[in-house]
Protein backbone atom coordinates (compact mmCIF):
# COMPACT_ATOMS: atom_id res chain seq x y z
CA UNK A 1 0.00 0.00 0.00
CA UNK A 2 1.42 3.78 -0.86
CA UNK A 3 -0.21 6.71 -0.71
CA UNK A 4 1.94 8.71 -4.22
CA UNK A 5 3.73 11.80 -4.12
CA UNK A 6 2.28 14.31 -5.80
CA UNK A 7 3.61 15.83 -8.83
CA UNK A 8 6.80 18.69 -8.28
CA UNK A 9 5.40 21.67 -9.66
CA UNK A 10 7.69 22.81 -12.34
CA UNK A 11 11.06 25.10 -11.26
CA UNK A 12 10.40 24.52 -7.80
CA UNK A 13 14.12 22.73 -7.85
CA UNK A 14 15.61 25.85 -9.28
CA UNK A 15 13.50 28.10 -6.96
CA UNK A 16 14.32 26.10 -4.07
CA UNK A 17 18.55 26.29 -4.93
CA UNK A 18 17.95 30.14 -5.49
CA UNK A 19 16.05 30.12 -1.90
CA UNK A 20 19.39 28.85 -0.42
CA UNK A 21 21.84 30.41 -2.43
CA UNK A 22 19.99 34.12 -1.04
CA UNK A 23 20.36 32.60 2.29
CA UNK A 24 23.55 31.53 2.07
CA UNK A 25 24.69 35.23 0.42
CA UNK A 26 22.94 37.29 3.53
CA UNK A 27 24.65 35.04 5.60
CA UNK A 28 27.71 35.58 3.89
CA UNK A 29 27.41 39.30 3.67
CA UNK A 30 26.60 39.43 7.53
CA UNK A 31 29.45 37.55 8.37
CA UNK A 32 31.69 39.42 5.72
CA UNK A 33 30.47 42.68 8.09
CA UNK A 34 31.30 41.36 10.99
CA UNK A 35 35.21 40.28 10.21
CA UNK A 36 35.54 43.50 8.28
CA UNK A 37 35.16 45.15 11.54
CA UNK A 38 36.90 43.12 13.55
CA UNK A 39 39.74 43.42 10.99
CA UNK A 40 39.69 47.22 11.01
CA UNK A 41 39.26 47.02 14.75
CA UNK A 42 42.71 44.62 14.83
CA UNK A 43 44.08 47.19 12.21
CA UNK A 44 43.87 50.10 14.85
CA UNK A 45 45.39 47.99 17.07
CA UNK A 46 48.28 46.41 15.22
CA UNK A 47 49.68 49.84 13.86
CA UNK A 48 50.38 51.31 17.46
CA UNK A 49 51.88 48.06 18.44
CA UNK A 50 54.02 48.05 15.83
CA UNK A 51 55.03 51.51 16.34
CA UNK A 52 56.00 50.28 20.12
CA UNK A 53 57.52 47.32 18.73
CA UNK A 54 59.72 49.37 16.59
CA UNK A 55 60.89 51.95 19.99
CA UNK A 56 61.84 49.15 22.00
CA UNK A 57 63.30 47.36 19.35
CA UNK A 58 66.01 50.29 18.72
CA UNK A 59 66.01 50.99 23.33
CA UNK A 60 67.04 47.30 23.68
CA UNK A 61 70.01 47.69 20.93
CA UNK A 62 68.48 44.96 18.92
CA UNK A 63 69.26 46.85 15.87
CA UNK A 64 73.19 47.14 16.27
CA UNK A 65 73.54 43.39 17.41
CA UNK A 66 72.22 43.15 13.62
CA UNK A 67 73.86 45.18 11.90
CA UNK A 68 76.93 43.81 13.74
CA UNK A 69 75.85 40.16 12.03
CA UNK A 70 75.41 41.40 9.00
CA UNK A 71 79.06 43.19 9.07
CA UNK A 72 80.59 40.12 10.22
CA UNK A 73 79.00 37.03 9.53
CA UNK A 74 81.72 34.74 11.69
CA UNK A 75 80.47 36.26 14.99
CA UNK A 76 77.12 34.53 14.25
CA UNK A 77 78.25 31.28 13.45
CA UNK A 78 81.47 31.59 15.88
CA UNK A 79 79.79 32.60 18.63
CA UNK A 80 77.29 31.09 20.89
CA UNK A 81 76.91 33.94 23.50
CA UNK A 82 76.44 36.75 20.94
CA UNK A 83 73.48 34.48 19.41
CA UNK A 84 72.44 34.71 23.49
CA UNK A 85 72.67 38.40 23.59
CA UNK A 86 71.03 38.56 20.27
CA UNK A 87 67.69 36.88 21.49
CA UNK A 88 68.03 38.50 24.96
CA UNK A 89 68.29 41.82 23.07
CA UNK A 90 64.88 40.75 21.68
CA UNK A 91 62.35 43.38 23.83
CA UNK A 92 59.32 40.14 24.20
CA UNK A 93 56.67 41.76 25.69
CA UNK A 94 56.88 44.21 22.50
CA UNK A 95 57.05 41.35 20.05
CA UNK A 96 54.39 39.42 21.90
CA UNK A 97 51.69 41.81 21.28
CA UNK A 98 52.61 42.35 18.25
CA UNK A 99 52.39 38.53 17.29
CA UNK A 100 49.03 38.26 19.28
CA UNK A 101 47.49 41.06 17.03
CA UNK A 102 48.67 40.35 14.15
CA UNK A 103 47.61 36.59 14.36
CA UNK A 104 44.04 37.46 14.53
CA UNK A 105 44.43 40.39 12.29
CA UNK A 106 45.69 37.37 9.69
CA UNK A 107 42.83 35.12 10.51
CA UNK A 108 40.25 37.71 10.28
CA UNK A 109 41.36 38.89 7.06
CA UNK A 110 41.45 35.83 5.12
CA UNK A 111 37.85 34.59 7.02
CA UNK A 112 36.57 38.45 5.32
CA UNK A 113 38.69 37.65 1.99
CA UNK A 114 36.13 34.22 1.94
CA UNK A 115 33.12 35.56 3.54
CA UNK A 116 33.42 38.64 0.80
CA UNK A 117 33.69 36.07 -2.11
CA UNK A 118 30.88 34.53 -1.03
CA UNK A 119 28.93 37.31 -0.63
CA UNK A 120 29.83 39.42 -3.99
CA UNK A 121 31.35 36.75 -6.53
CA UNK A 122 29.98 33.62 -6.18
CA UNK A 123 25.74 34.49 -6.17
CA UNK A 124 25.62 38.02 -7.43
CA UNK B 1 26.93 8.76 -3.54
CA UNK B 2 24.48 8.50 -0.54
CA UNK B 3 23.44 11.40 1.83
CA UNK B 4 26.13 11.01 4.31
CA UNK B 5 28.44 10.65 1.42
CA UNK B 6 27.03 14.19 -0.88
CA UNK B 7 26.62 15.93 3.05
CA UNK B 8 30.66 15.11 3.78
CA UNK B 9 31.25 16.59 -0.08
CA UNK B 10 29.54 19.52 0.36
CA UNK B 11 30.98 20.28 3.81
CA UNK B 12 34.61 19.70 2.12
CA UNK B 13 33.26 22.20 -0.50
CA UNK B 14 31.44 20.46 -3.47
CA UNK B 15 28.82 23.16 -4.32
CA UNK B 16 27.30 20.60 -6.16
CA UNK B 17 26.40 18.05 -3.67
CA UNK B 18 23.95 20.09 -2.09
CA UNK B 19 22.15 20.27 -5.03
CA UNK B 20 22.13 16.74 -5.66
CA UNK B 21 20.94 16.18 -2.37
CA UNK B 22 18.22 18.48 -3.18
CA UNK B 23 17.08 16.95 -5.81
CA UNK B 24 17.09 13.54 -4.63
CA UNK B 25 14.64 14.62 -1.51
CA UNK B 26 12.59 17.10 -3.02
CA UNK B 27 9.85 15.50 -3.91
CA UNK B 28 9.42 13.60 -1.19
CA UNK B 29 9.90 16.94 0.73
CA UNK B 30 7.65 18.43 -1.64
CA UNK B 31 4.60 15.52 -1.50
CA UNK B 32 4.51 15.34 2.87
CA UNK B 33 4.54 19.06 2.92
CA UNK B 34 1.46 19.73 0.79
CA UNK B 35 -0.25 16.49 1.60
CA UNK B 36 0.07 18.33 5.24
CA UNK B 37 -0.92 21.86 4.62
CA UNK B 38 -3.83 21.19 1.33
CA UNK B 39 -2.11 24.22 -0.31
CA UNK B 40 0.45 24.08 -3.05
CA UNK B 41 1.50 27.53 -2.74
CA UNK B 42 2.37 27.24 1.17
CA UNK B 43 3.60 24.12 0.40
CA UNK B 44 6.46 25.49 -1.82
CA UNK B 45 7.19 28.12 0.59
CA UNK B 46 7.43 25.49 2.95
CA UNK B 47 10.11 23.53 1.22
CA UNK B 48 11.94 26.27 0.32
CA UNK B 49 12.65 27.26 3.66
CA UNK B 50 12.67 23.63 4.92
CA UNK B 51 16.10 23.50 2.83
CA UNK B 52 16.92 26.59 3.90
CA UNK B 53 17.07 25.41 7.64
CA UNK B 54 18.98 22.08 6.02
CA UNK B 55 21.57 24.21 4.81
CA UNK B 56 21.88 26.06 7.57
CA UNK B 57 22.30 23.26 10.23
CA UNK B 58 23.84 20.56 8.20
CA UNK B 59 27.17 21.15 9.97
CA UNK B 60 24.97 19.60 12.94
CA UNK B 61 23.46 16.93 10.92
CA UNK B 62 25.28 13.66 12.78
CA UNK B 63 24.55 10.62 10.24
CA UNK B 64 24.77 7.81 13.20
CA UNK B 65 21.49 9.53 14.97
CA UNK B 66 19.41 9.44 12.33
CA UNK B 67 18.80 9.08 8.21
CA UNK B 68 19.36 12.46 6.49
CA UNK B 69 15.85 11.96 5.05
CA UNK B 70 14.71 11.13 8.37
CA UNK B 71 16.12 14.16 9.78
CA UNK B 72 14.62 16.06 6.49
CA UNK B 73 11.28 15.21 7.22
CA UNK B 74 11.48 16.34 10.73
CA UNK B 75 12.78 19.81 9.41
CA UNK B 76 10.02 19.70 6.89
CA UNK B 77 7.28 18.83 9.64
CA UNK B 78 8.24 20.96 12.00
CA UNK B 79 7.96 23.91 9.42
CA UNK B 80 4.47 22.64 8.55
CA UNK B 81 3.38 23.03 11.95
CA UNK B 82 4.86 26.42 12.26
CA UNK B 83 3.20 27.80 9.01
CA UNK B 84 -0.49 26.01 10.19
CA UNK B 85 -0.34 27.63 13.18
CA UNK B 86 0.42 31.18 12.12
CA UNK B 87 -2.77 30.44 9.47
CA UNK B 88 -4.76 28.94 11.98
CA UNK B 89 -3.90 30.36 15.08
CA UNK B 90 -4.29 27.63 17.31
CA UNK B 91 -1.36 26.20 18.94
CA UNK B 92 -0.80 22.55 17.23
CA UNK B 93 -0.44 21.24 20.94
CA UNK B 94 -4.21 21.68 21.51
CA UNK B 95 -4.05 18.76 19.55
CA UNK B 96 -2.61 16.15 21.28
CA UNK B 97 -1.20 15.76 24.81
CA UNK B 98 2.03 14.08 25.36
CA UNK B 99 0.77 10.94 24.25
CA UNK B 100 0.06 11.79 21.09
CA UNK B 101 -4.41 11.54 22.30
CA UNK B 102 -6.02 14.76 23.92
CA UNK B 103 -8.82 15.28 21.97
CA UNK B 104 -8.97 12.35 19.76
CA UNK B 105 -8.24 9.86 23.22
CA UNK B 106 -12.08 8.64 22.73
CA UNK B 107 -11.48 6.82 19.24
CA UNK B 108 -11.87 3.02 19.17
CA UNK B 109 -8.73 1.34 18.43
CA UNK B 110 -10.10 -1.04 16.18
CA UNK B 111 -7.55 -0.83 12.96
CA UNK B 112 -8.98 -1.74 9.56
CA UNK B 113 -6.71 -2.98 7.29
CA UNK B 114 -4.86 -0.37 5.34
CA UNK B 115 -4.35 -2.21 1.82
CA UNK B 116 -8.18 -2.83 2.41
CA UNK B 117 -9.18 0.37 3.03
CA UNK B 118 -6.28 2.30 0.65
CA UNK B 119 -7.07 0.12 -2.39
CA UNK B 120 -11.15 1.12 -1.96
CA UNK B 121 -9.66 5.06 -2.20
CA UNK B 122 -9.58 4.80 -5.80
CA UNK B 123 -9.39 8.62 -6.59
CA UNK B 124 -6.05 11.00 -5.73
CA UNK B 125 -8.34 13.65 -5.02
CA UNK B 126 -10.16 11.72 -2.69
CA UNK B 127 -7.53 10.47 -1.15
CA UNK B 128 -6.25 14.19 -0.12
CA UNK B 129 -9.68 15.10 0.72
CA UNK B 130 -9.81 12.47 3.38
CA UNK B 131 -6.51 13.27 4.39
CA UNK B 132 -7.23 16.62 5.01
CA UNK B 133 -9.66 15.80 7.33
CA UNK B 134 -7.56 13.91 9.34
CA UNK B 135 -5.93 15.99 12.62
CA UNK B 136 -2.63 17.23 11.64
CA UNK B 137 -1.40 14.55 14.51
CA UNK B 138 -2.56 11.71 12.69
CA UNK B 139 -2.14 13.01 8.76
CA UNK B 140 1.46 13.42 9.21
CA UNK B 141 2.18 10.03 10.44
CA UNK B 142 0.02 8.52 7.38
CA UNK B 143 2.28 10.03 5.34
CA UNK B 144 5.55 9.29 6.14
CA UNK B 145 4.64 5.67 6.93
CA UNK B 146 2.30 4.93 3.54
CA UNK B 147 4.00 8.07 1.33
CA UNK B 148 7.81 7.98 2.08
CA UNK B 149 7.76 3.93 2.97
CA UNK B 150 9.16 5.14 6.82
CA UNK B 151 9.23 2.48 9.77
CA UNK B 152 7.62 3.14 13.02
CA UNK B 153 10.81 3.97 14.35
CA UNK B 154 11.92 6.18 11.79
CA UNK B 155 8.45 8.09 12.01
CA UNK B 156 8.73 8.32 15.48
CA UNK B 157 12.08 9.87 15.06
CA UNK B 158 11.24 12.54 12.28
CA UNK B 159 8.00 13.30 14.78
CA UNK B 160 9.67 13.11 18.33
CA UNK B 161 7.39 11.22 19.71
CA UNK B 162 7.27 7.24 21.04
CA UNK B 163 6.89 4.75 18.71
CA UNK B 164 3.83 3.53 20.23
CA UNK B 165 2.53 6.95 20.08
CA UNK B 166 3.22 6.80 16.62
CA UNK B 167 1.53 3.62 16.68
CA UNK B 168 -1.76 4.68 18.14
CA UNK B 169 -2.23 7.57 16.12
CA UNK B 170 -1.73 5.50 13.06
CA UNK B 171 -4.36 2.86 14.55
CA UNK B 172 -6.54 5.72 15.34
CA UNK B 173 -5.52 7.53 11.68
CA UNK B 174 -6.75 4.81 10.21
CA UNK B 175 -10.02 4.26 12.14
CA UNK B 176 -10.91 7.93 10.87
CA UNK B 177 -9.89 7.55 7.75
CA UNK B 178 -12.19 4.81 6.75
CA UNK B 179 -15.00 7.10 8.93
CA UNK B 180 -14.56 9.82 6.25
CA UNK B 181 -14.63 7.35 3.19
CA UNK B 182 -17.40 6.02 4.12
CA UNK B 183 -16.27 1.84 3.63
Amino acid sequence: MKIHRAQLPEGLYERVLARVAHARQRAARVQFSLLAAVSCLLTLLFVPALQYAAQELYASGFYEYISLAFSDGSLVLGSREFVLSLVESLPSLAVLLVVAIAVPLGWSLWRAARAGKSAFLTYA
Amino acid sequence: MNDAELIAAYLAGDEGAFATLTGRHLAAAYSFALRFVGEQHEAEDIVQESFVKVWQNLKRYNKDSASFKTWLMRIVRNTCVDHLRKRKHVPFSAFEDTEGEGAFANVPTDSPLADELFSKIEDVAELQRALGQLPAPYREVLLLYYGEDMTFEEVADALGASVNTVKSRHRRAMHRLRQHVRI
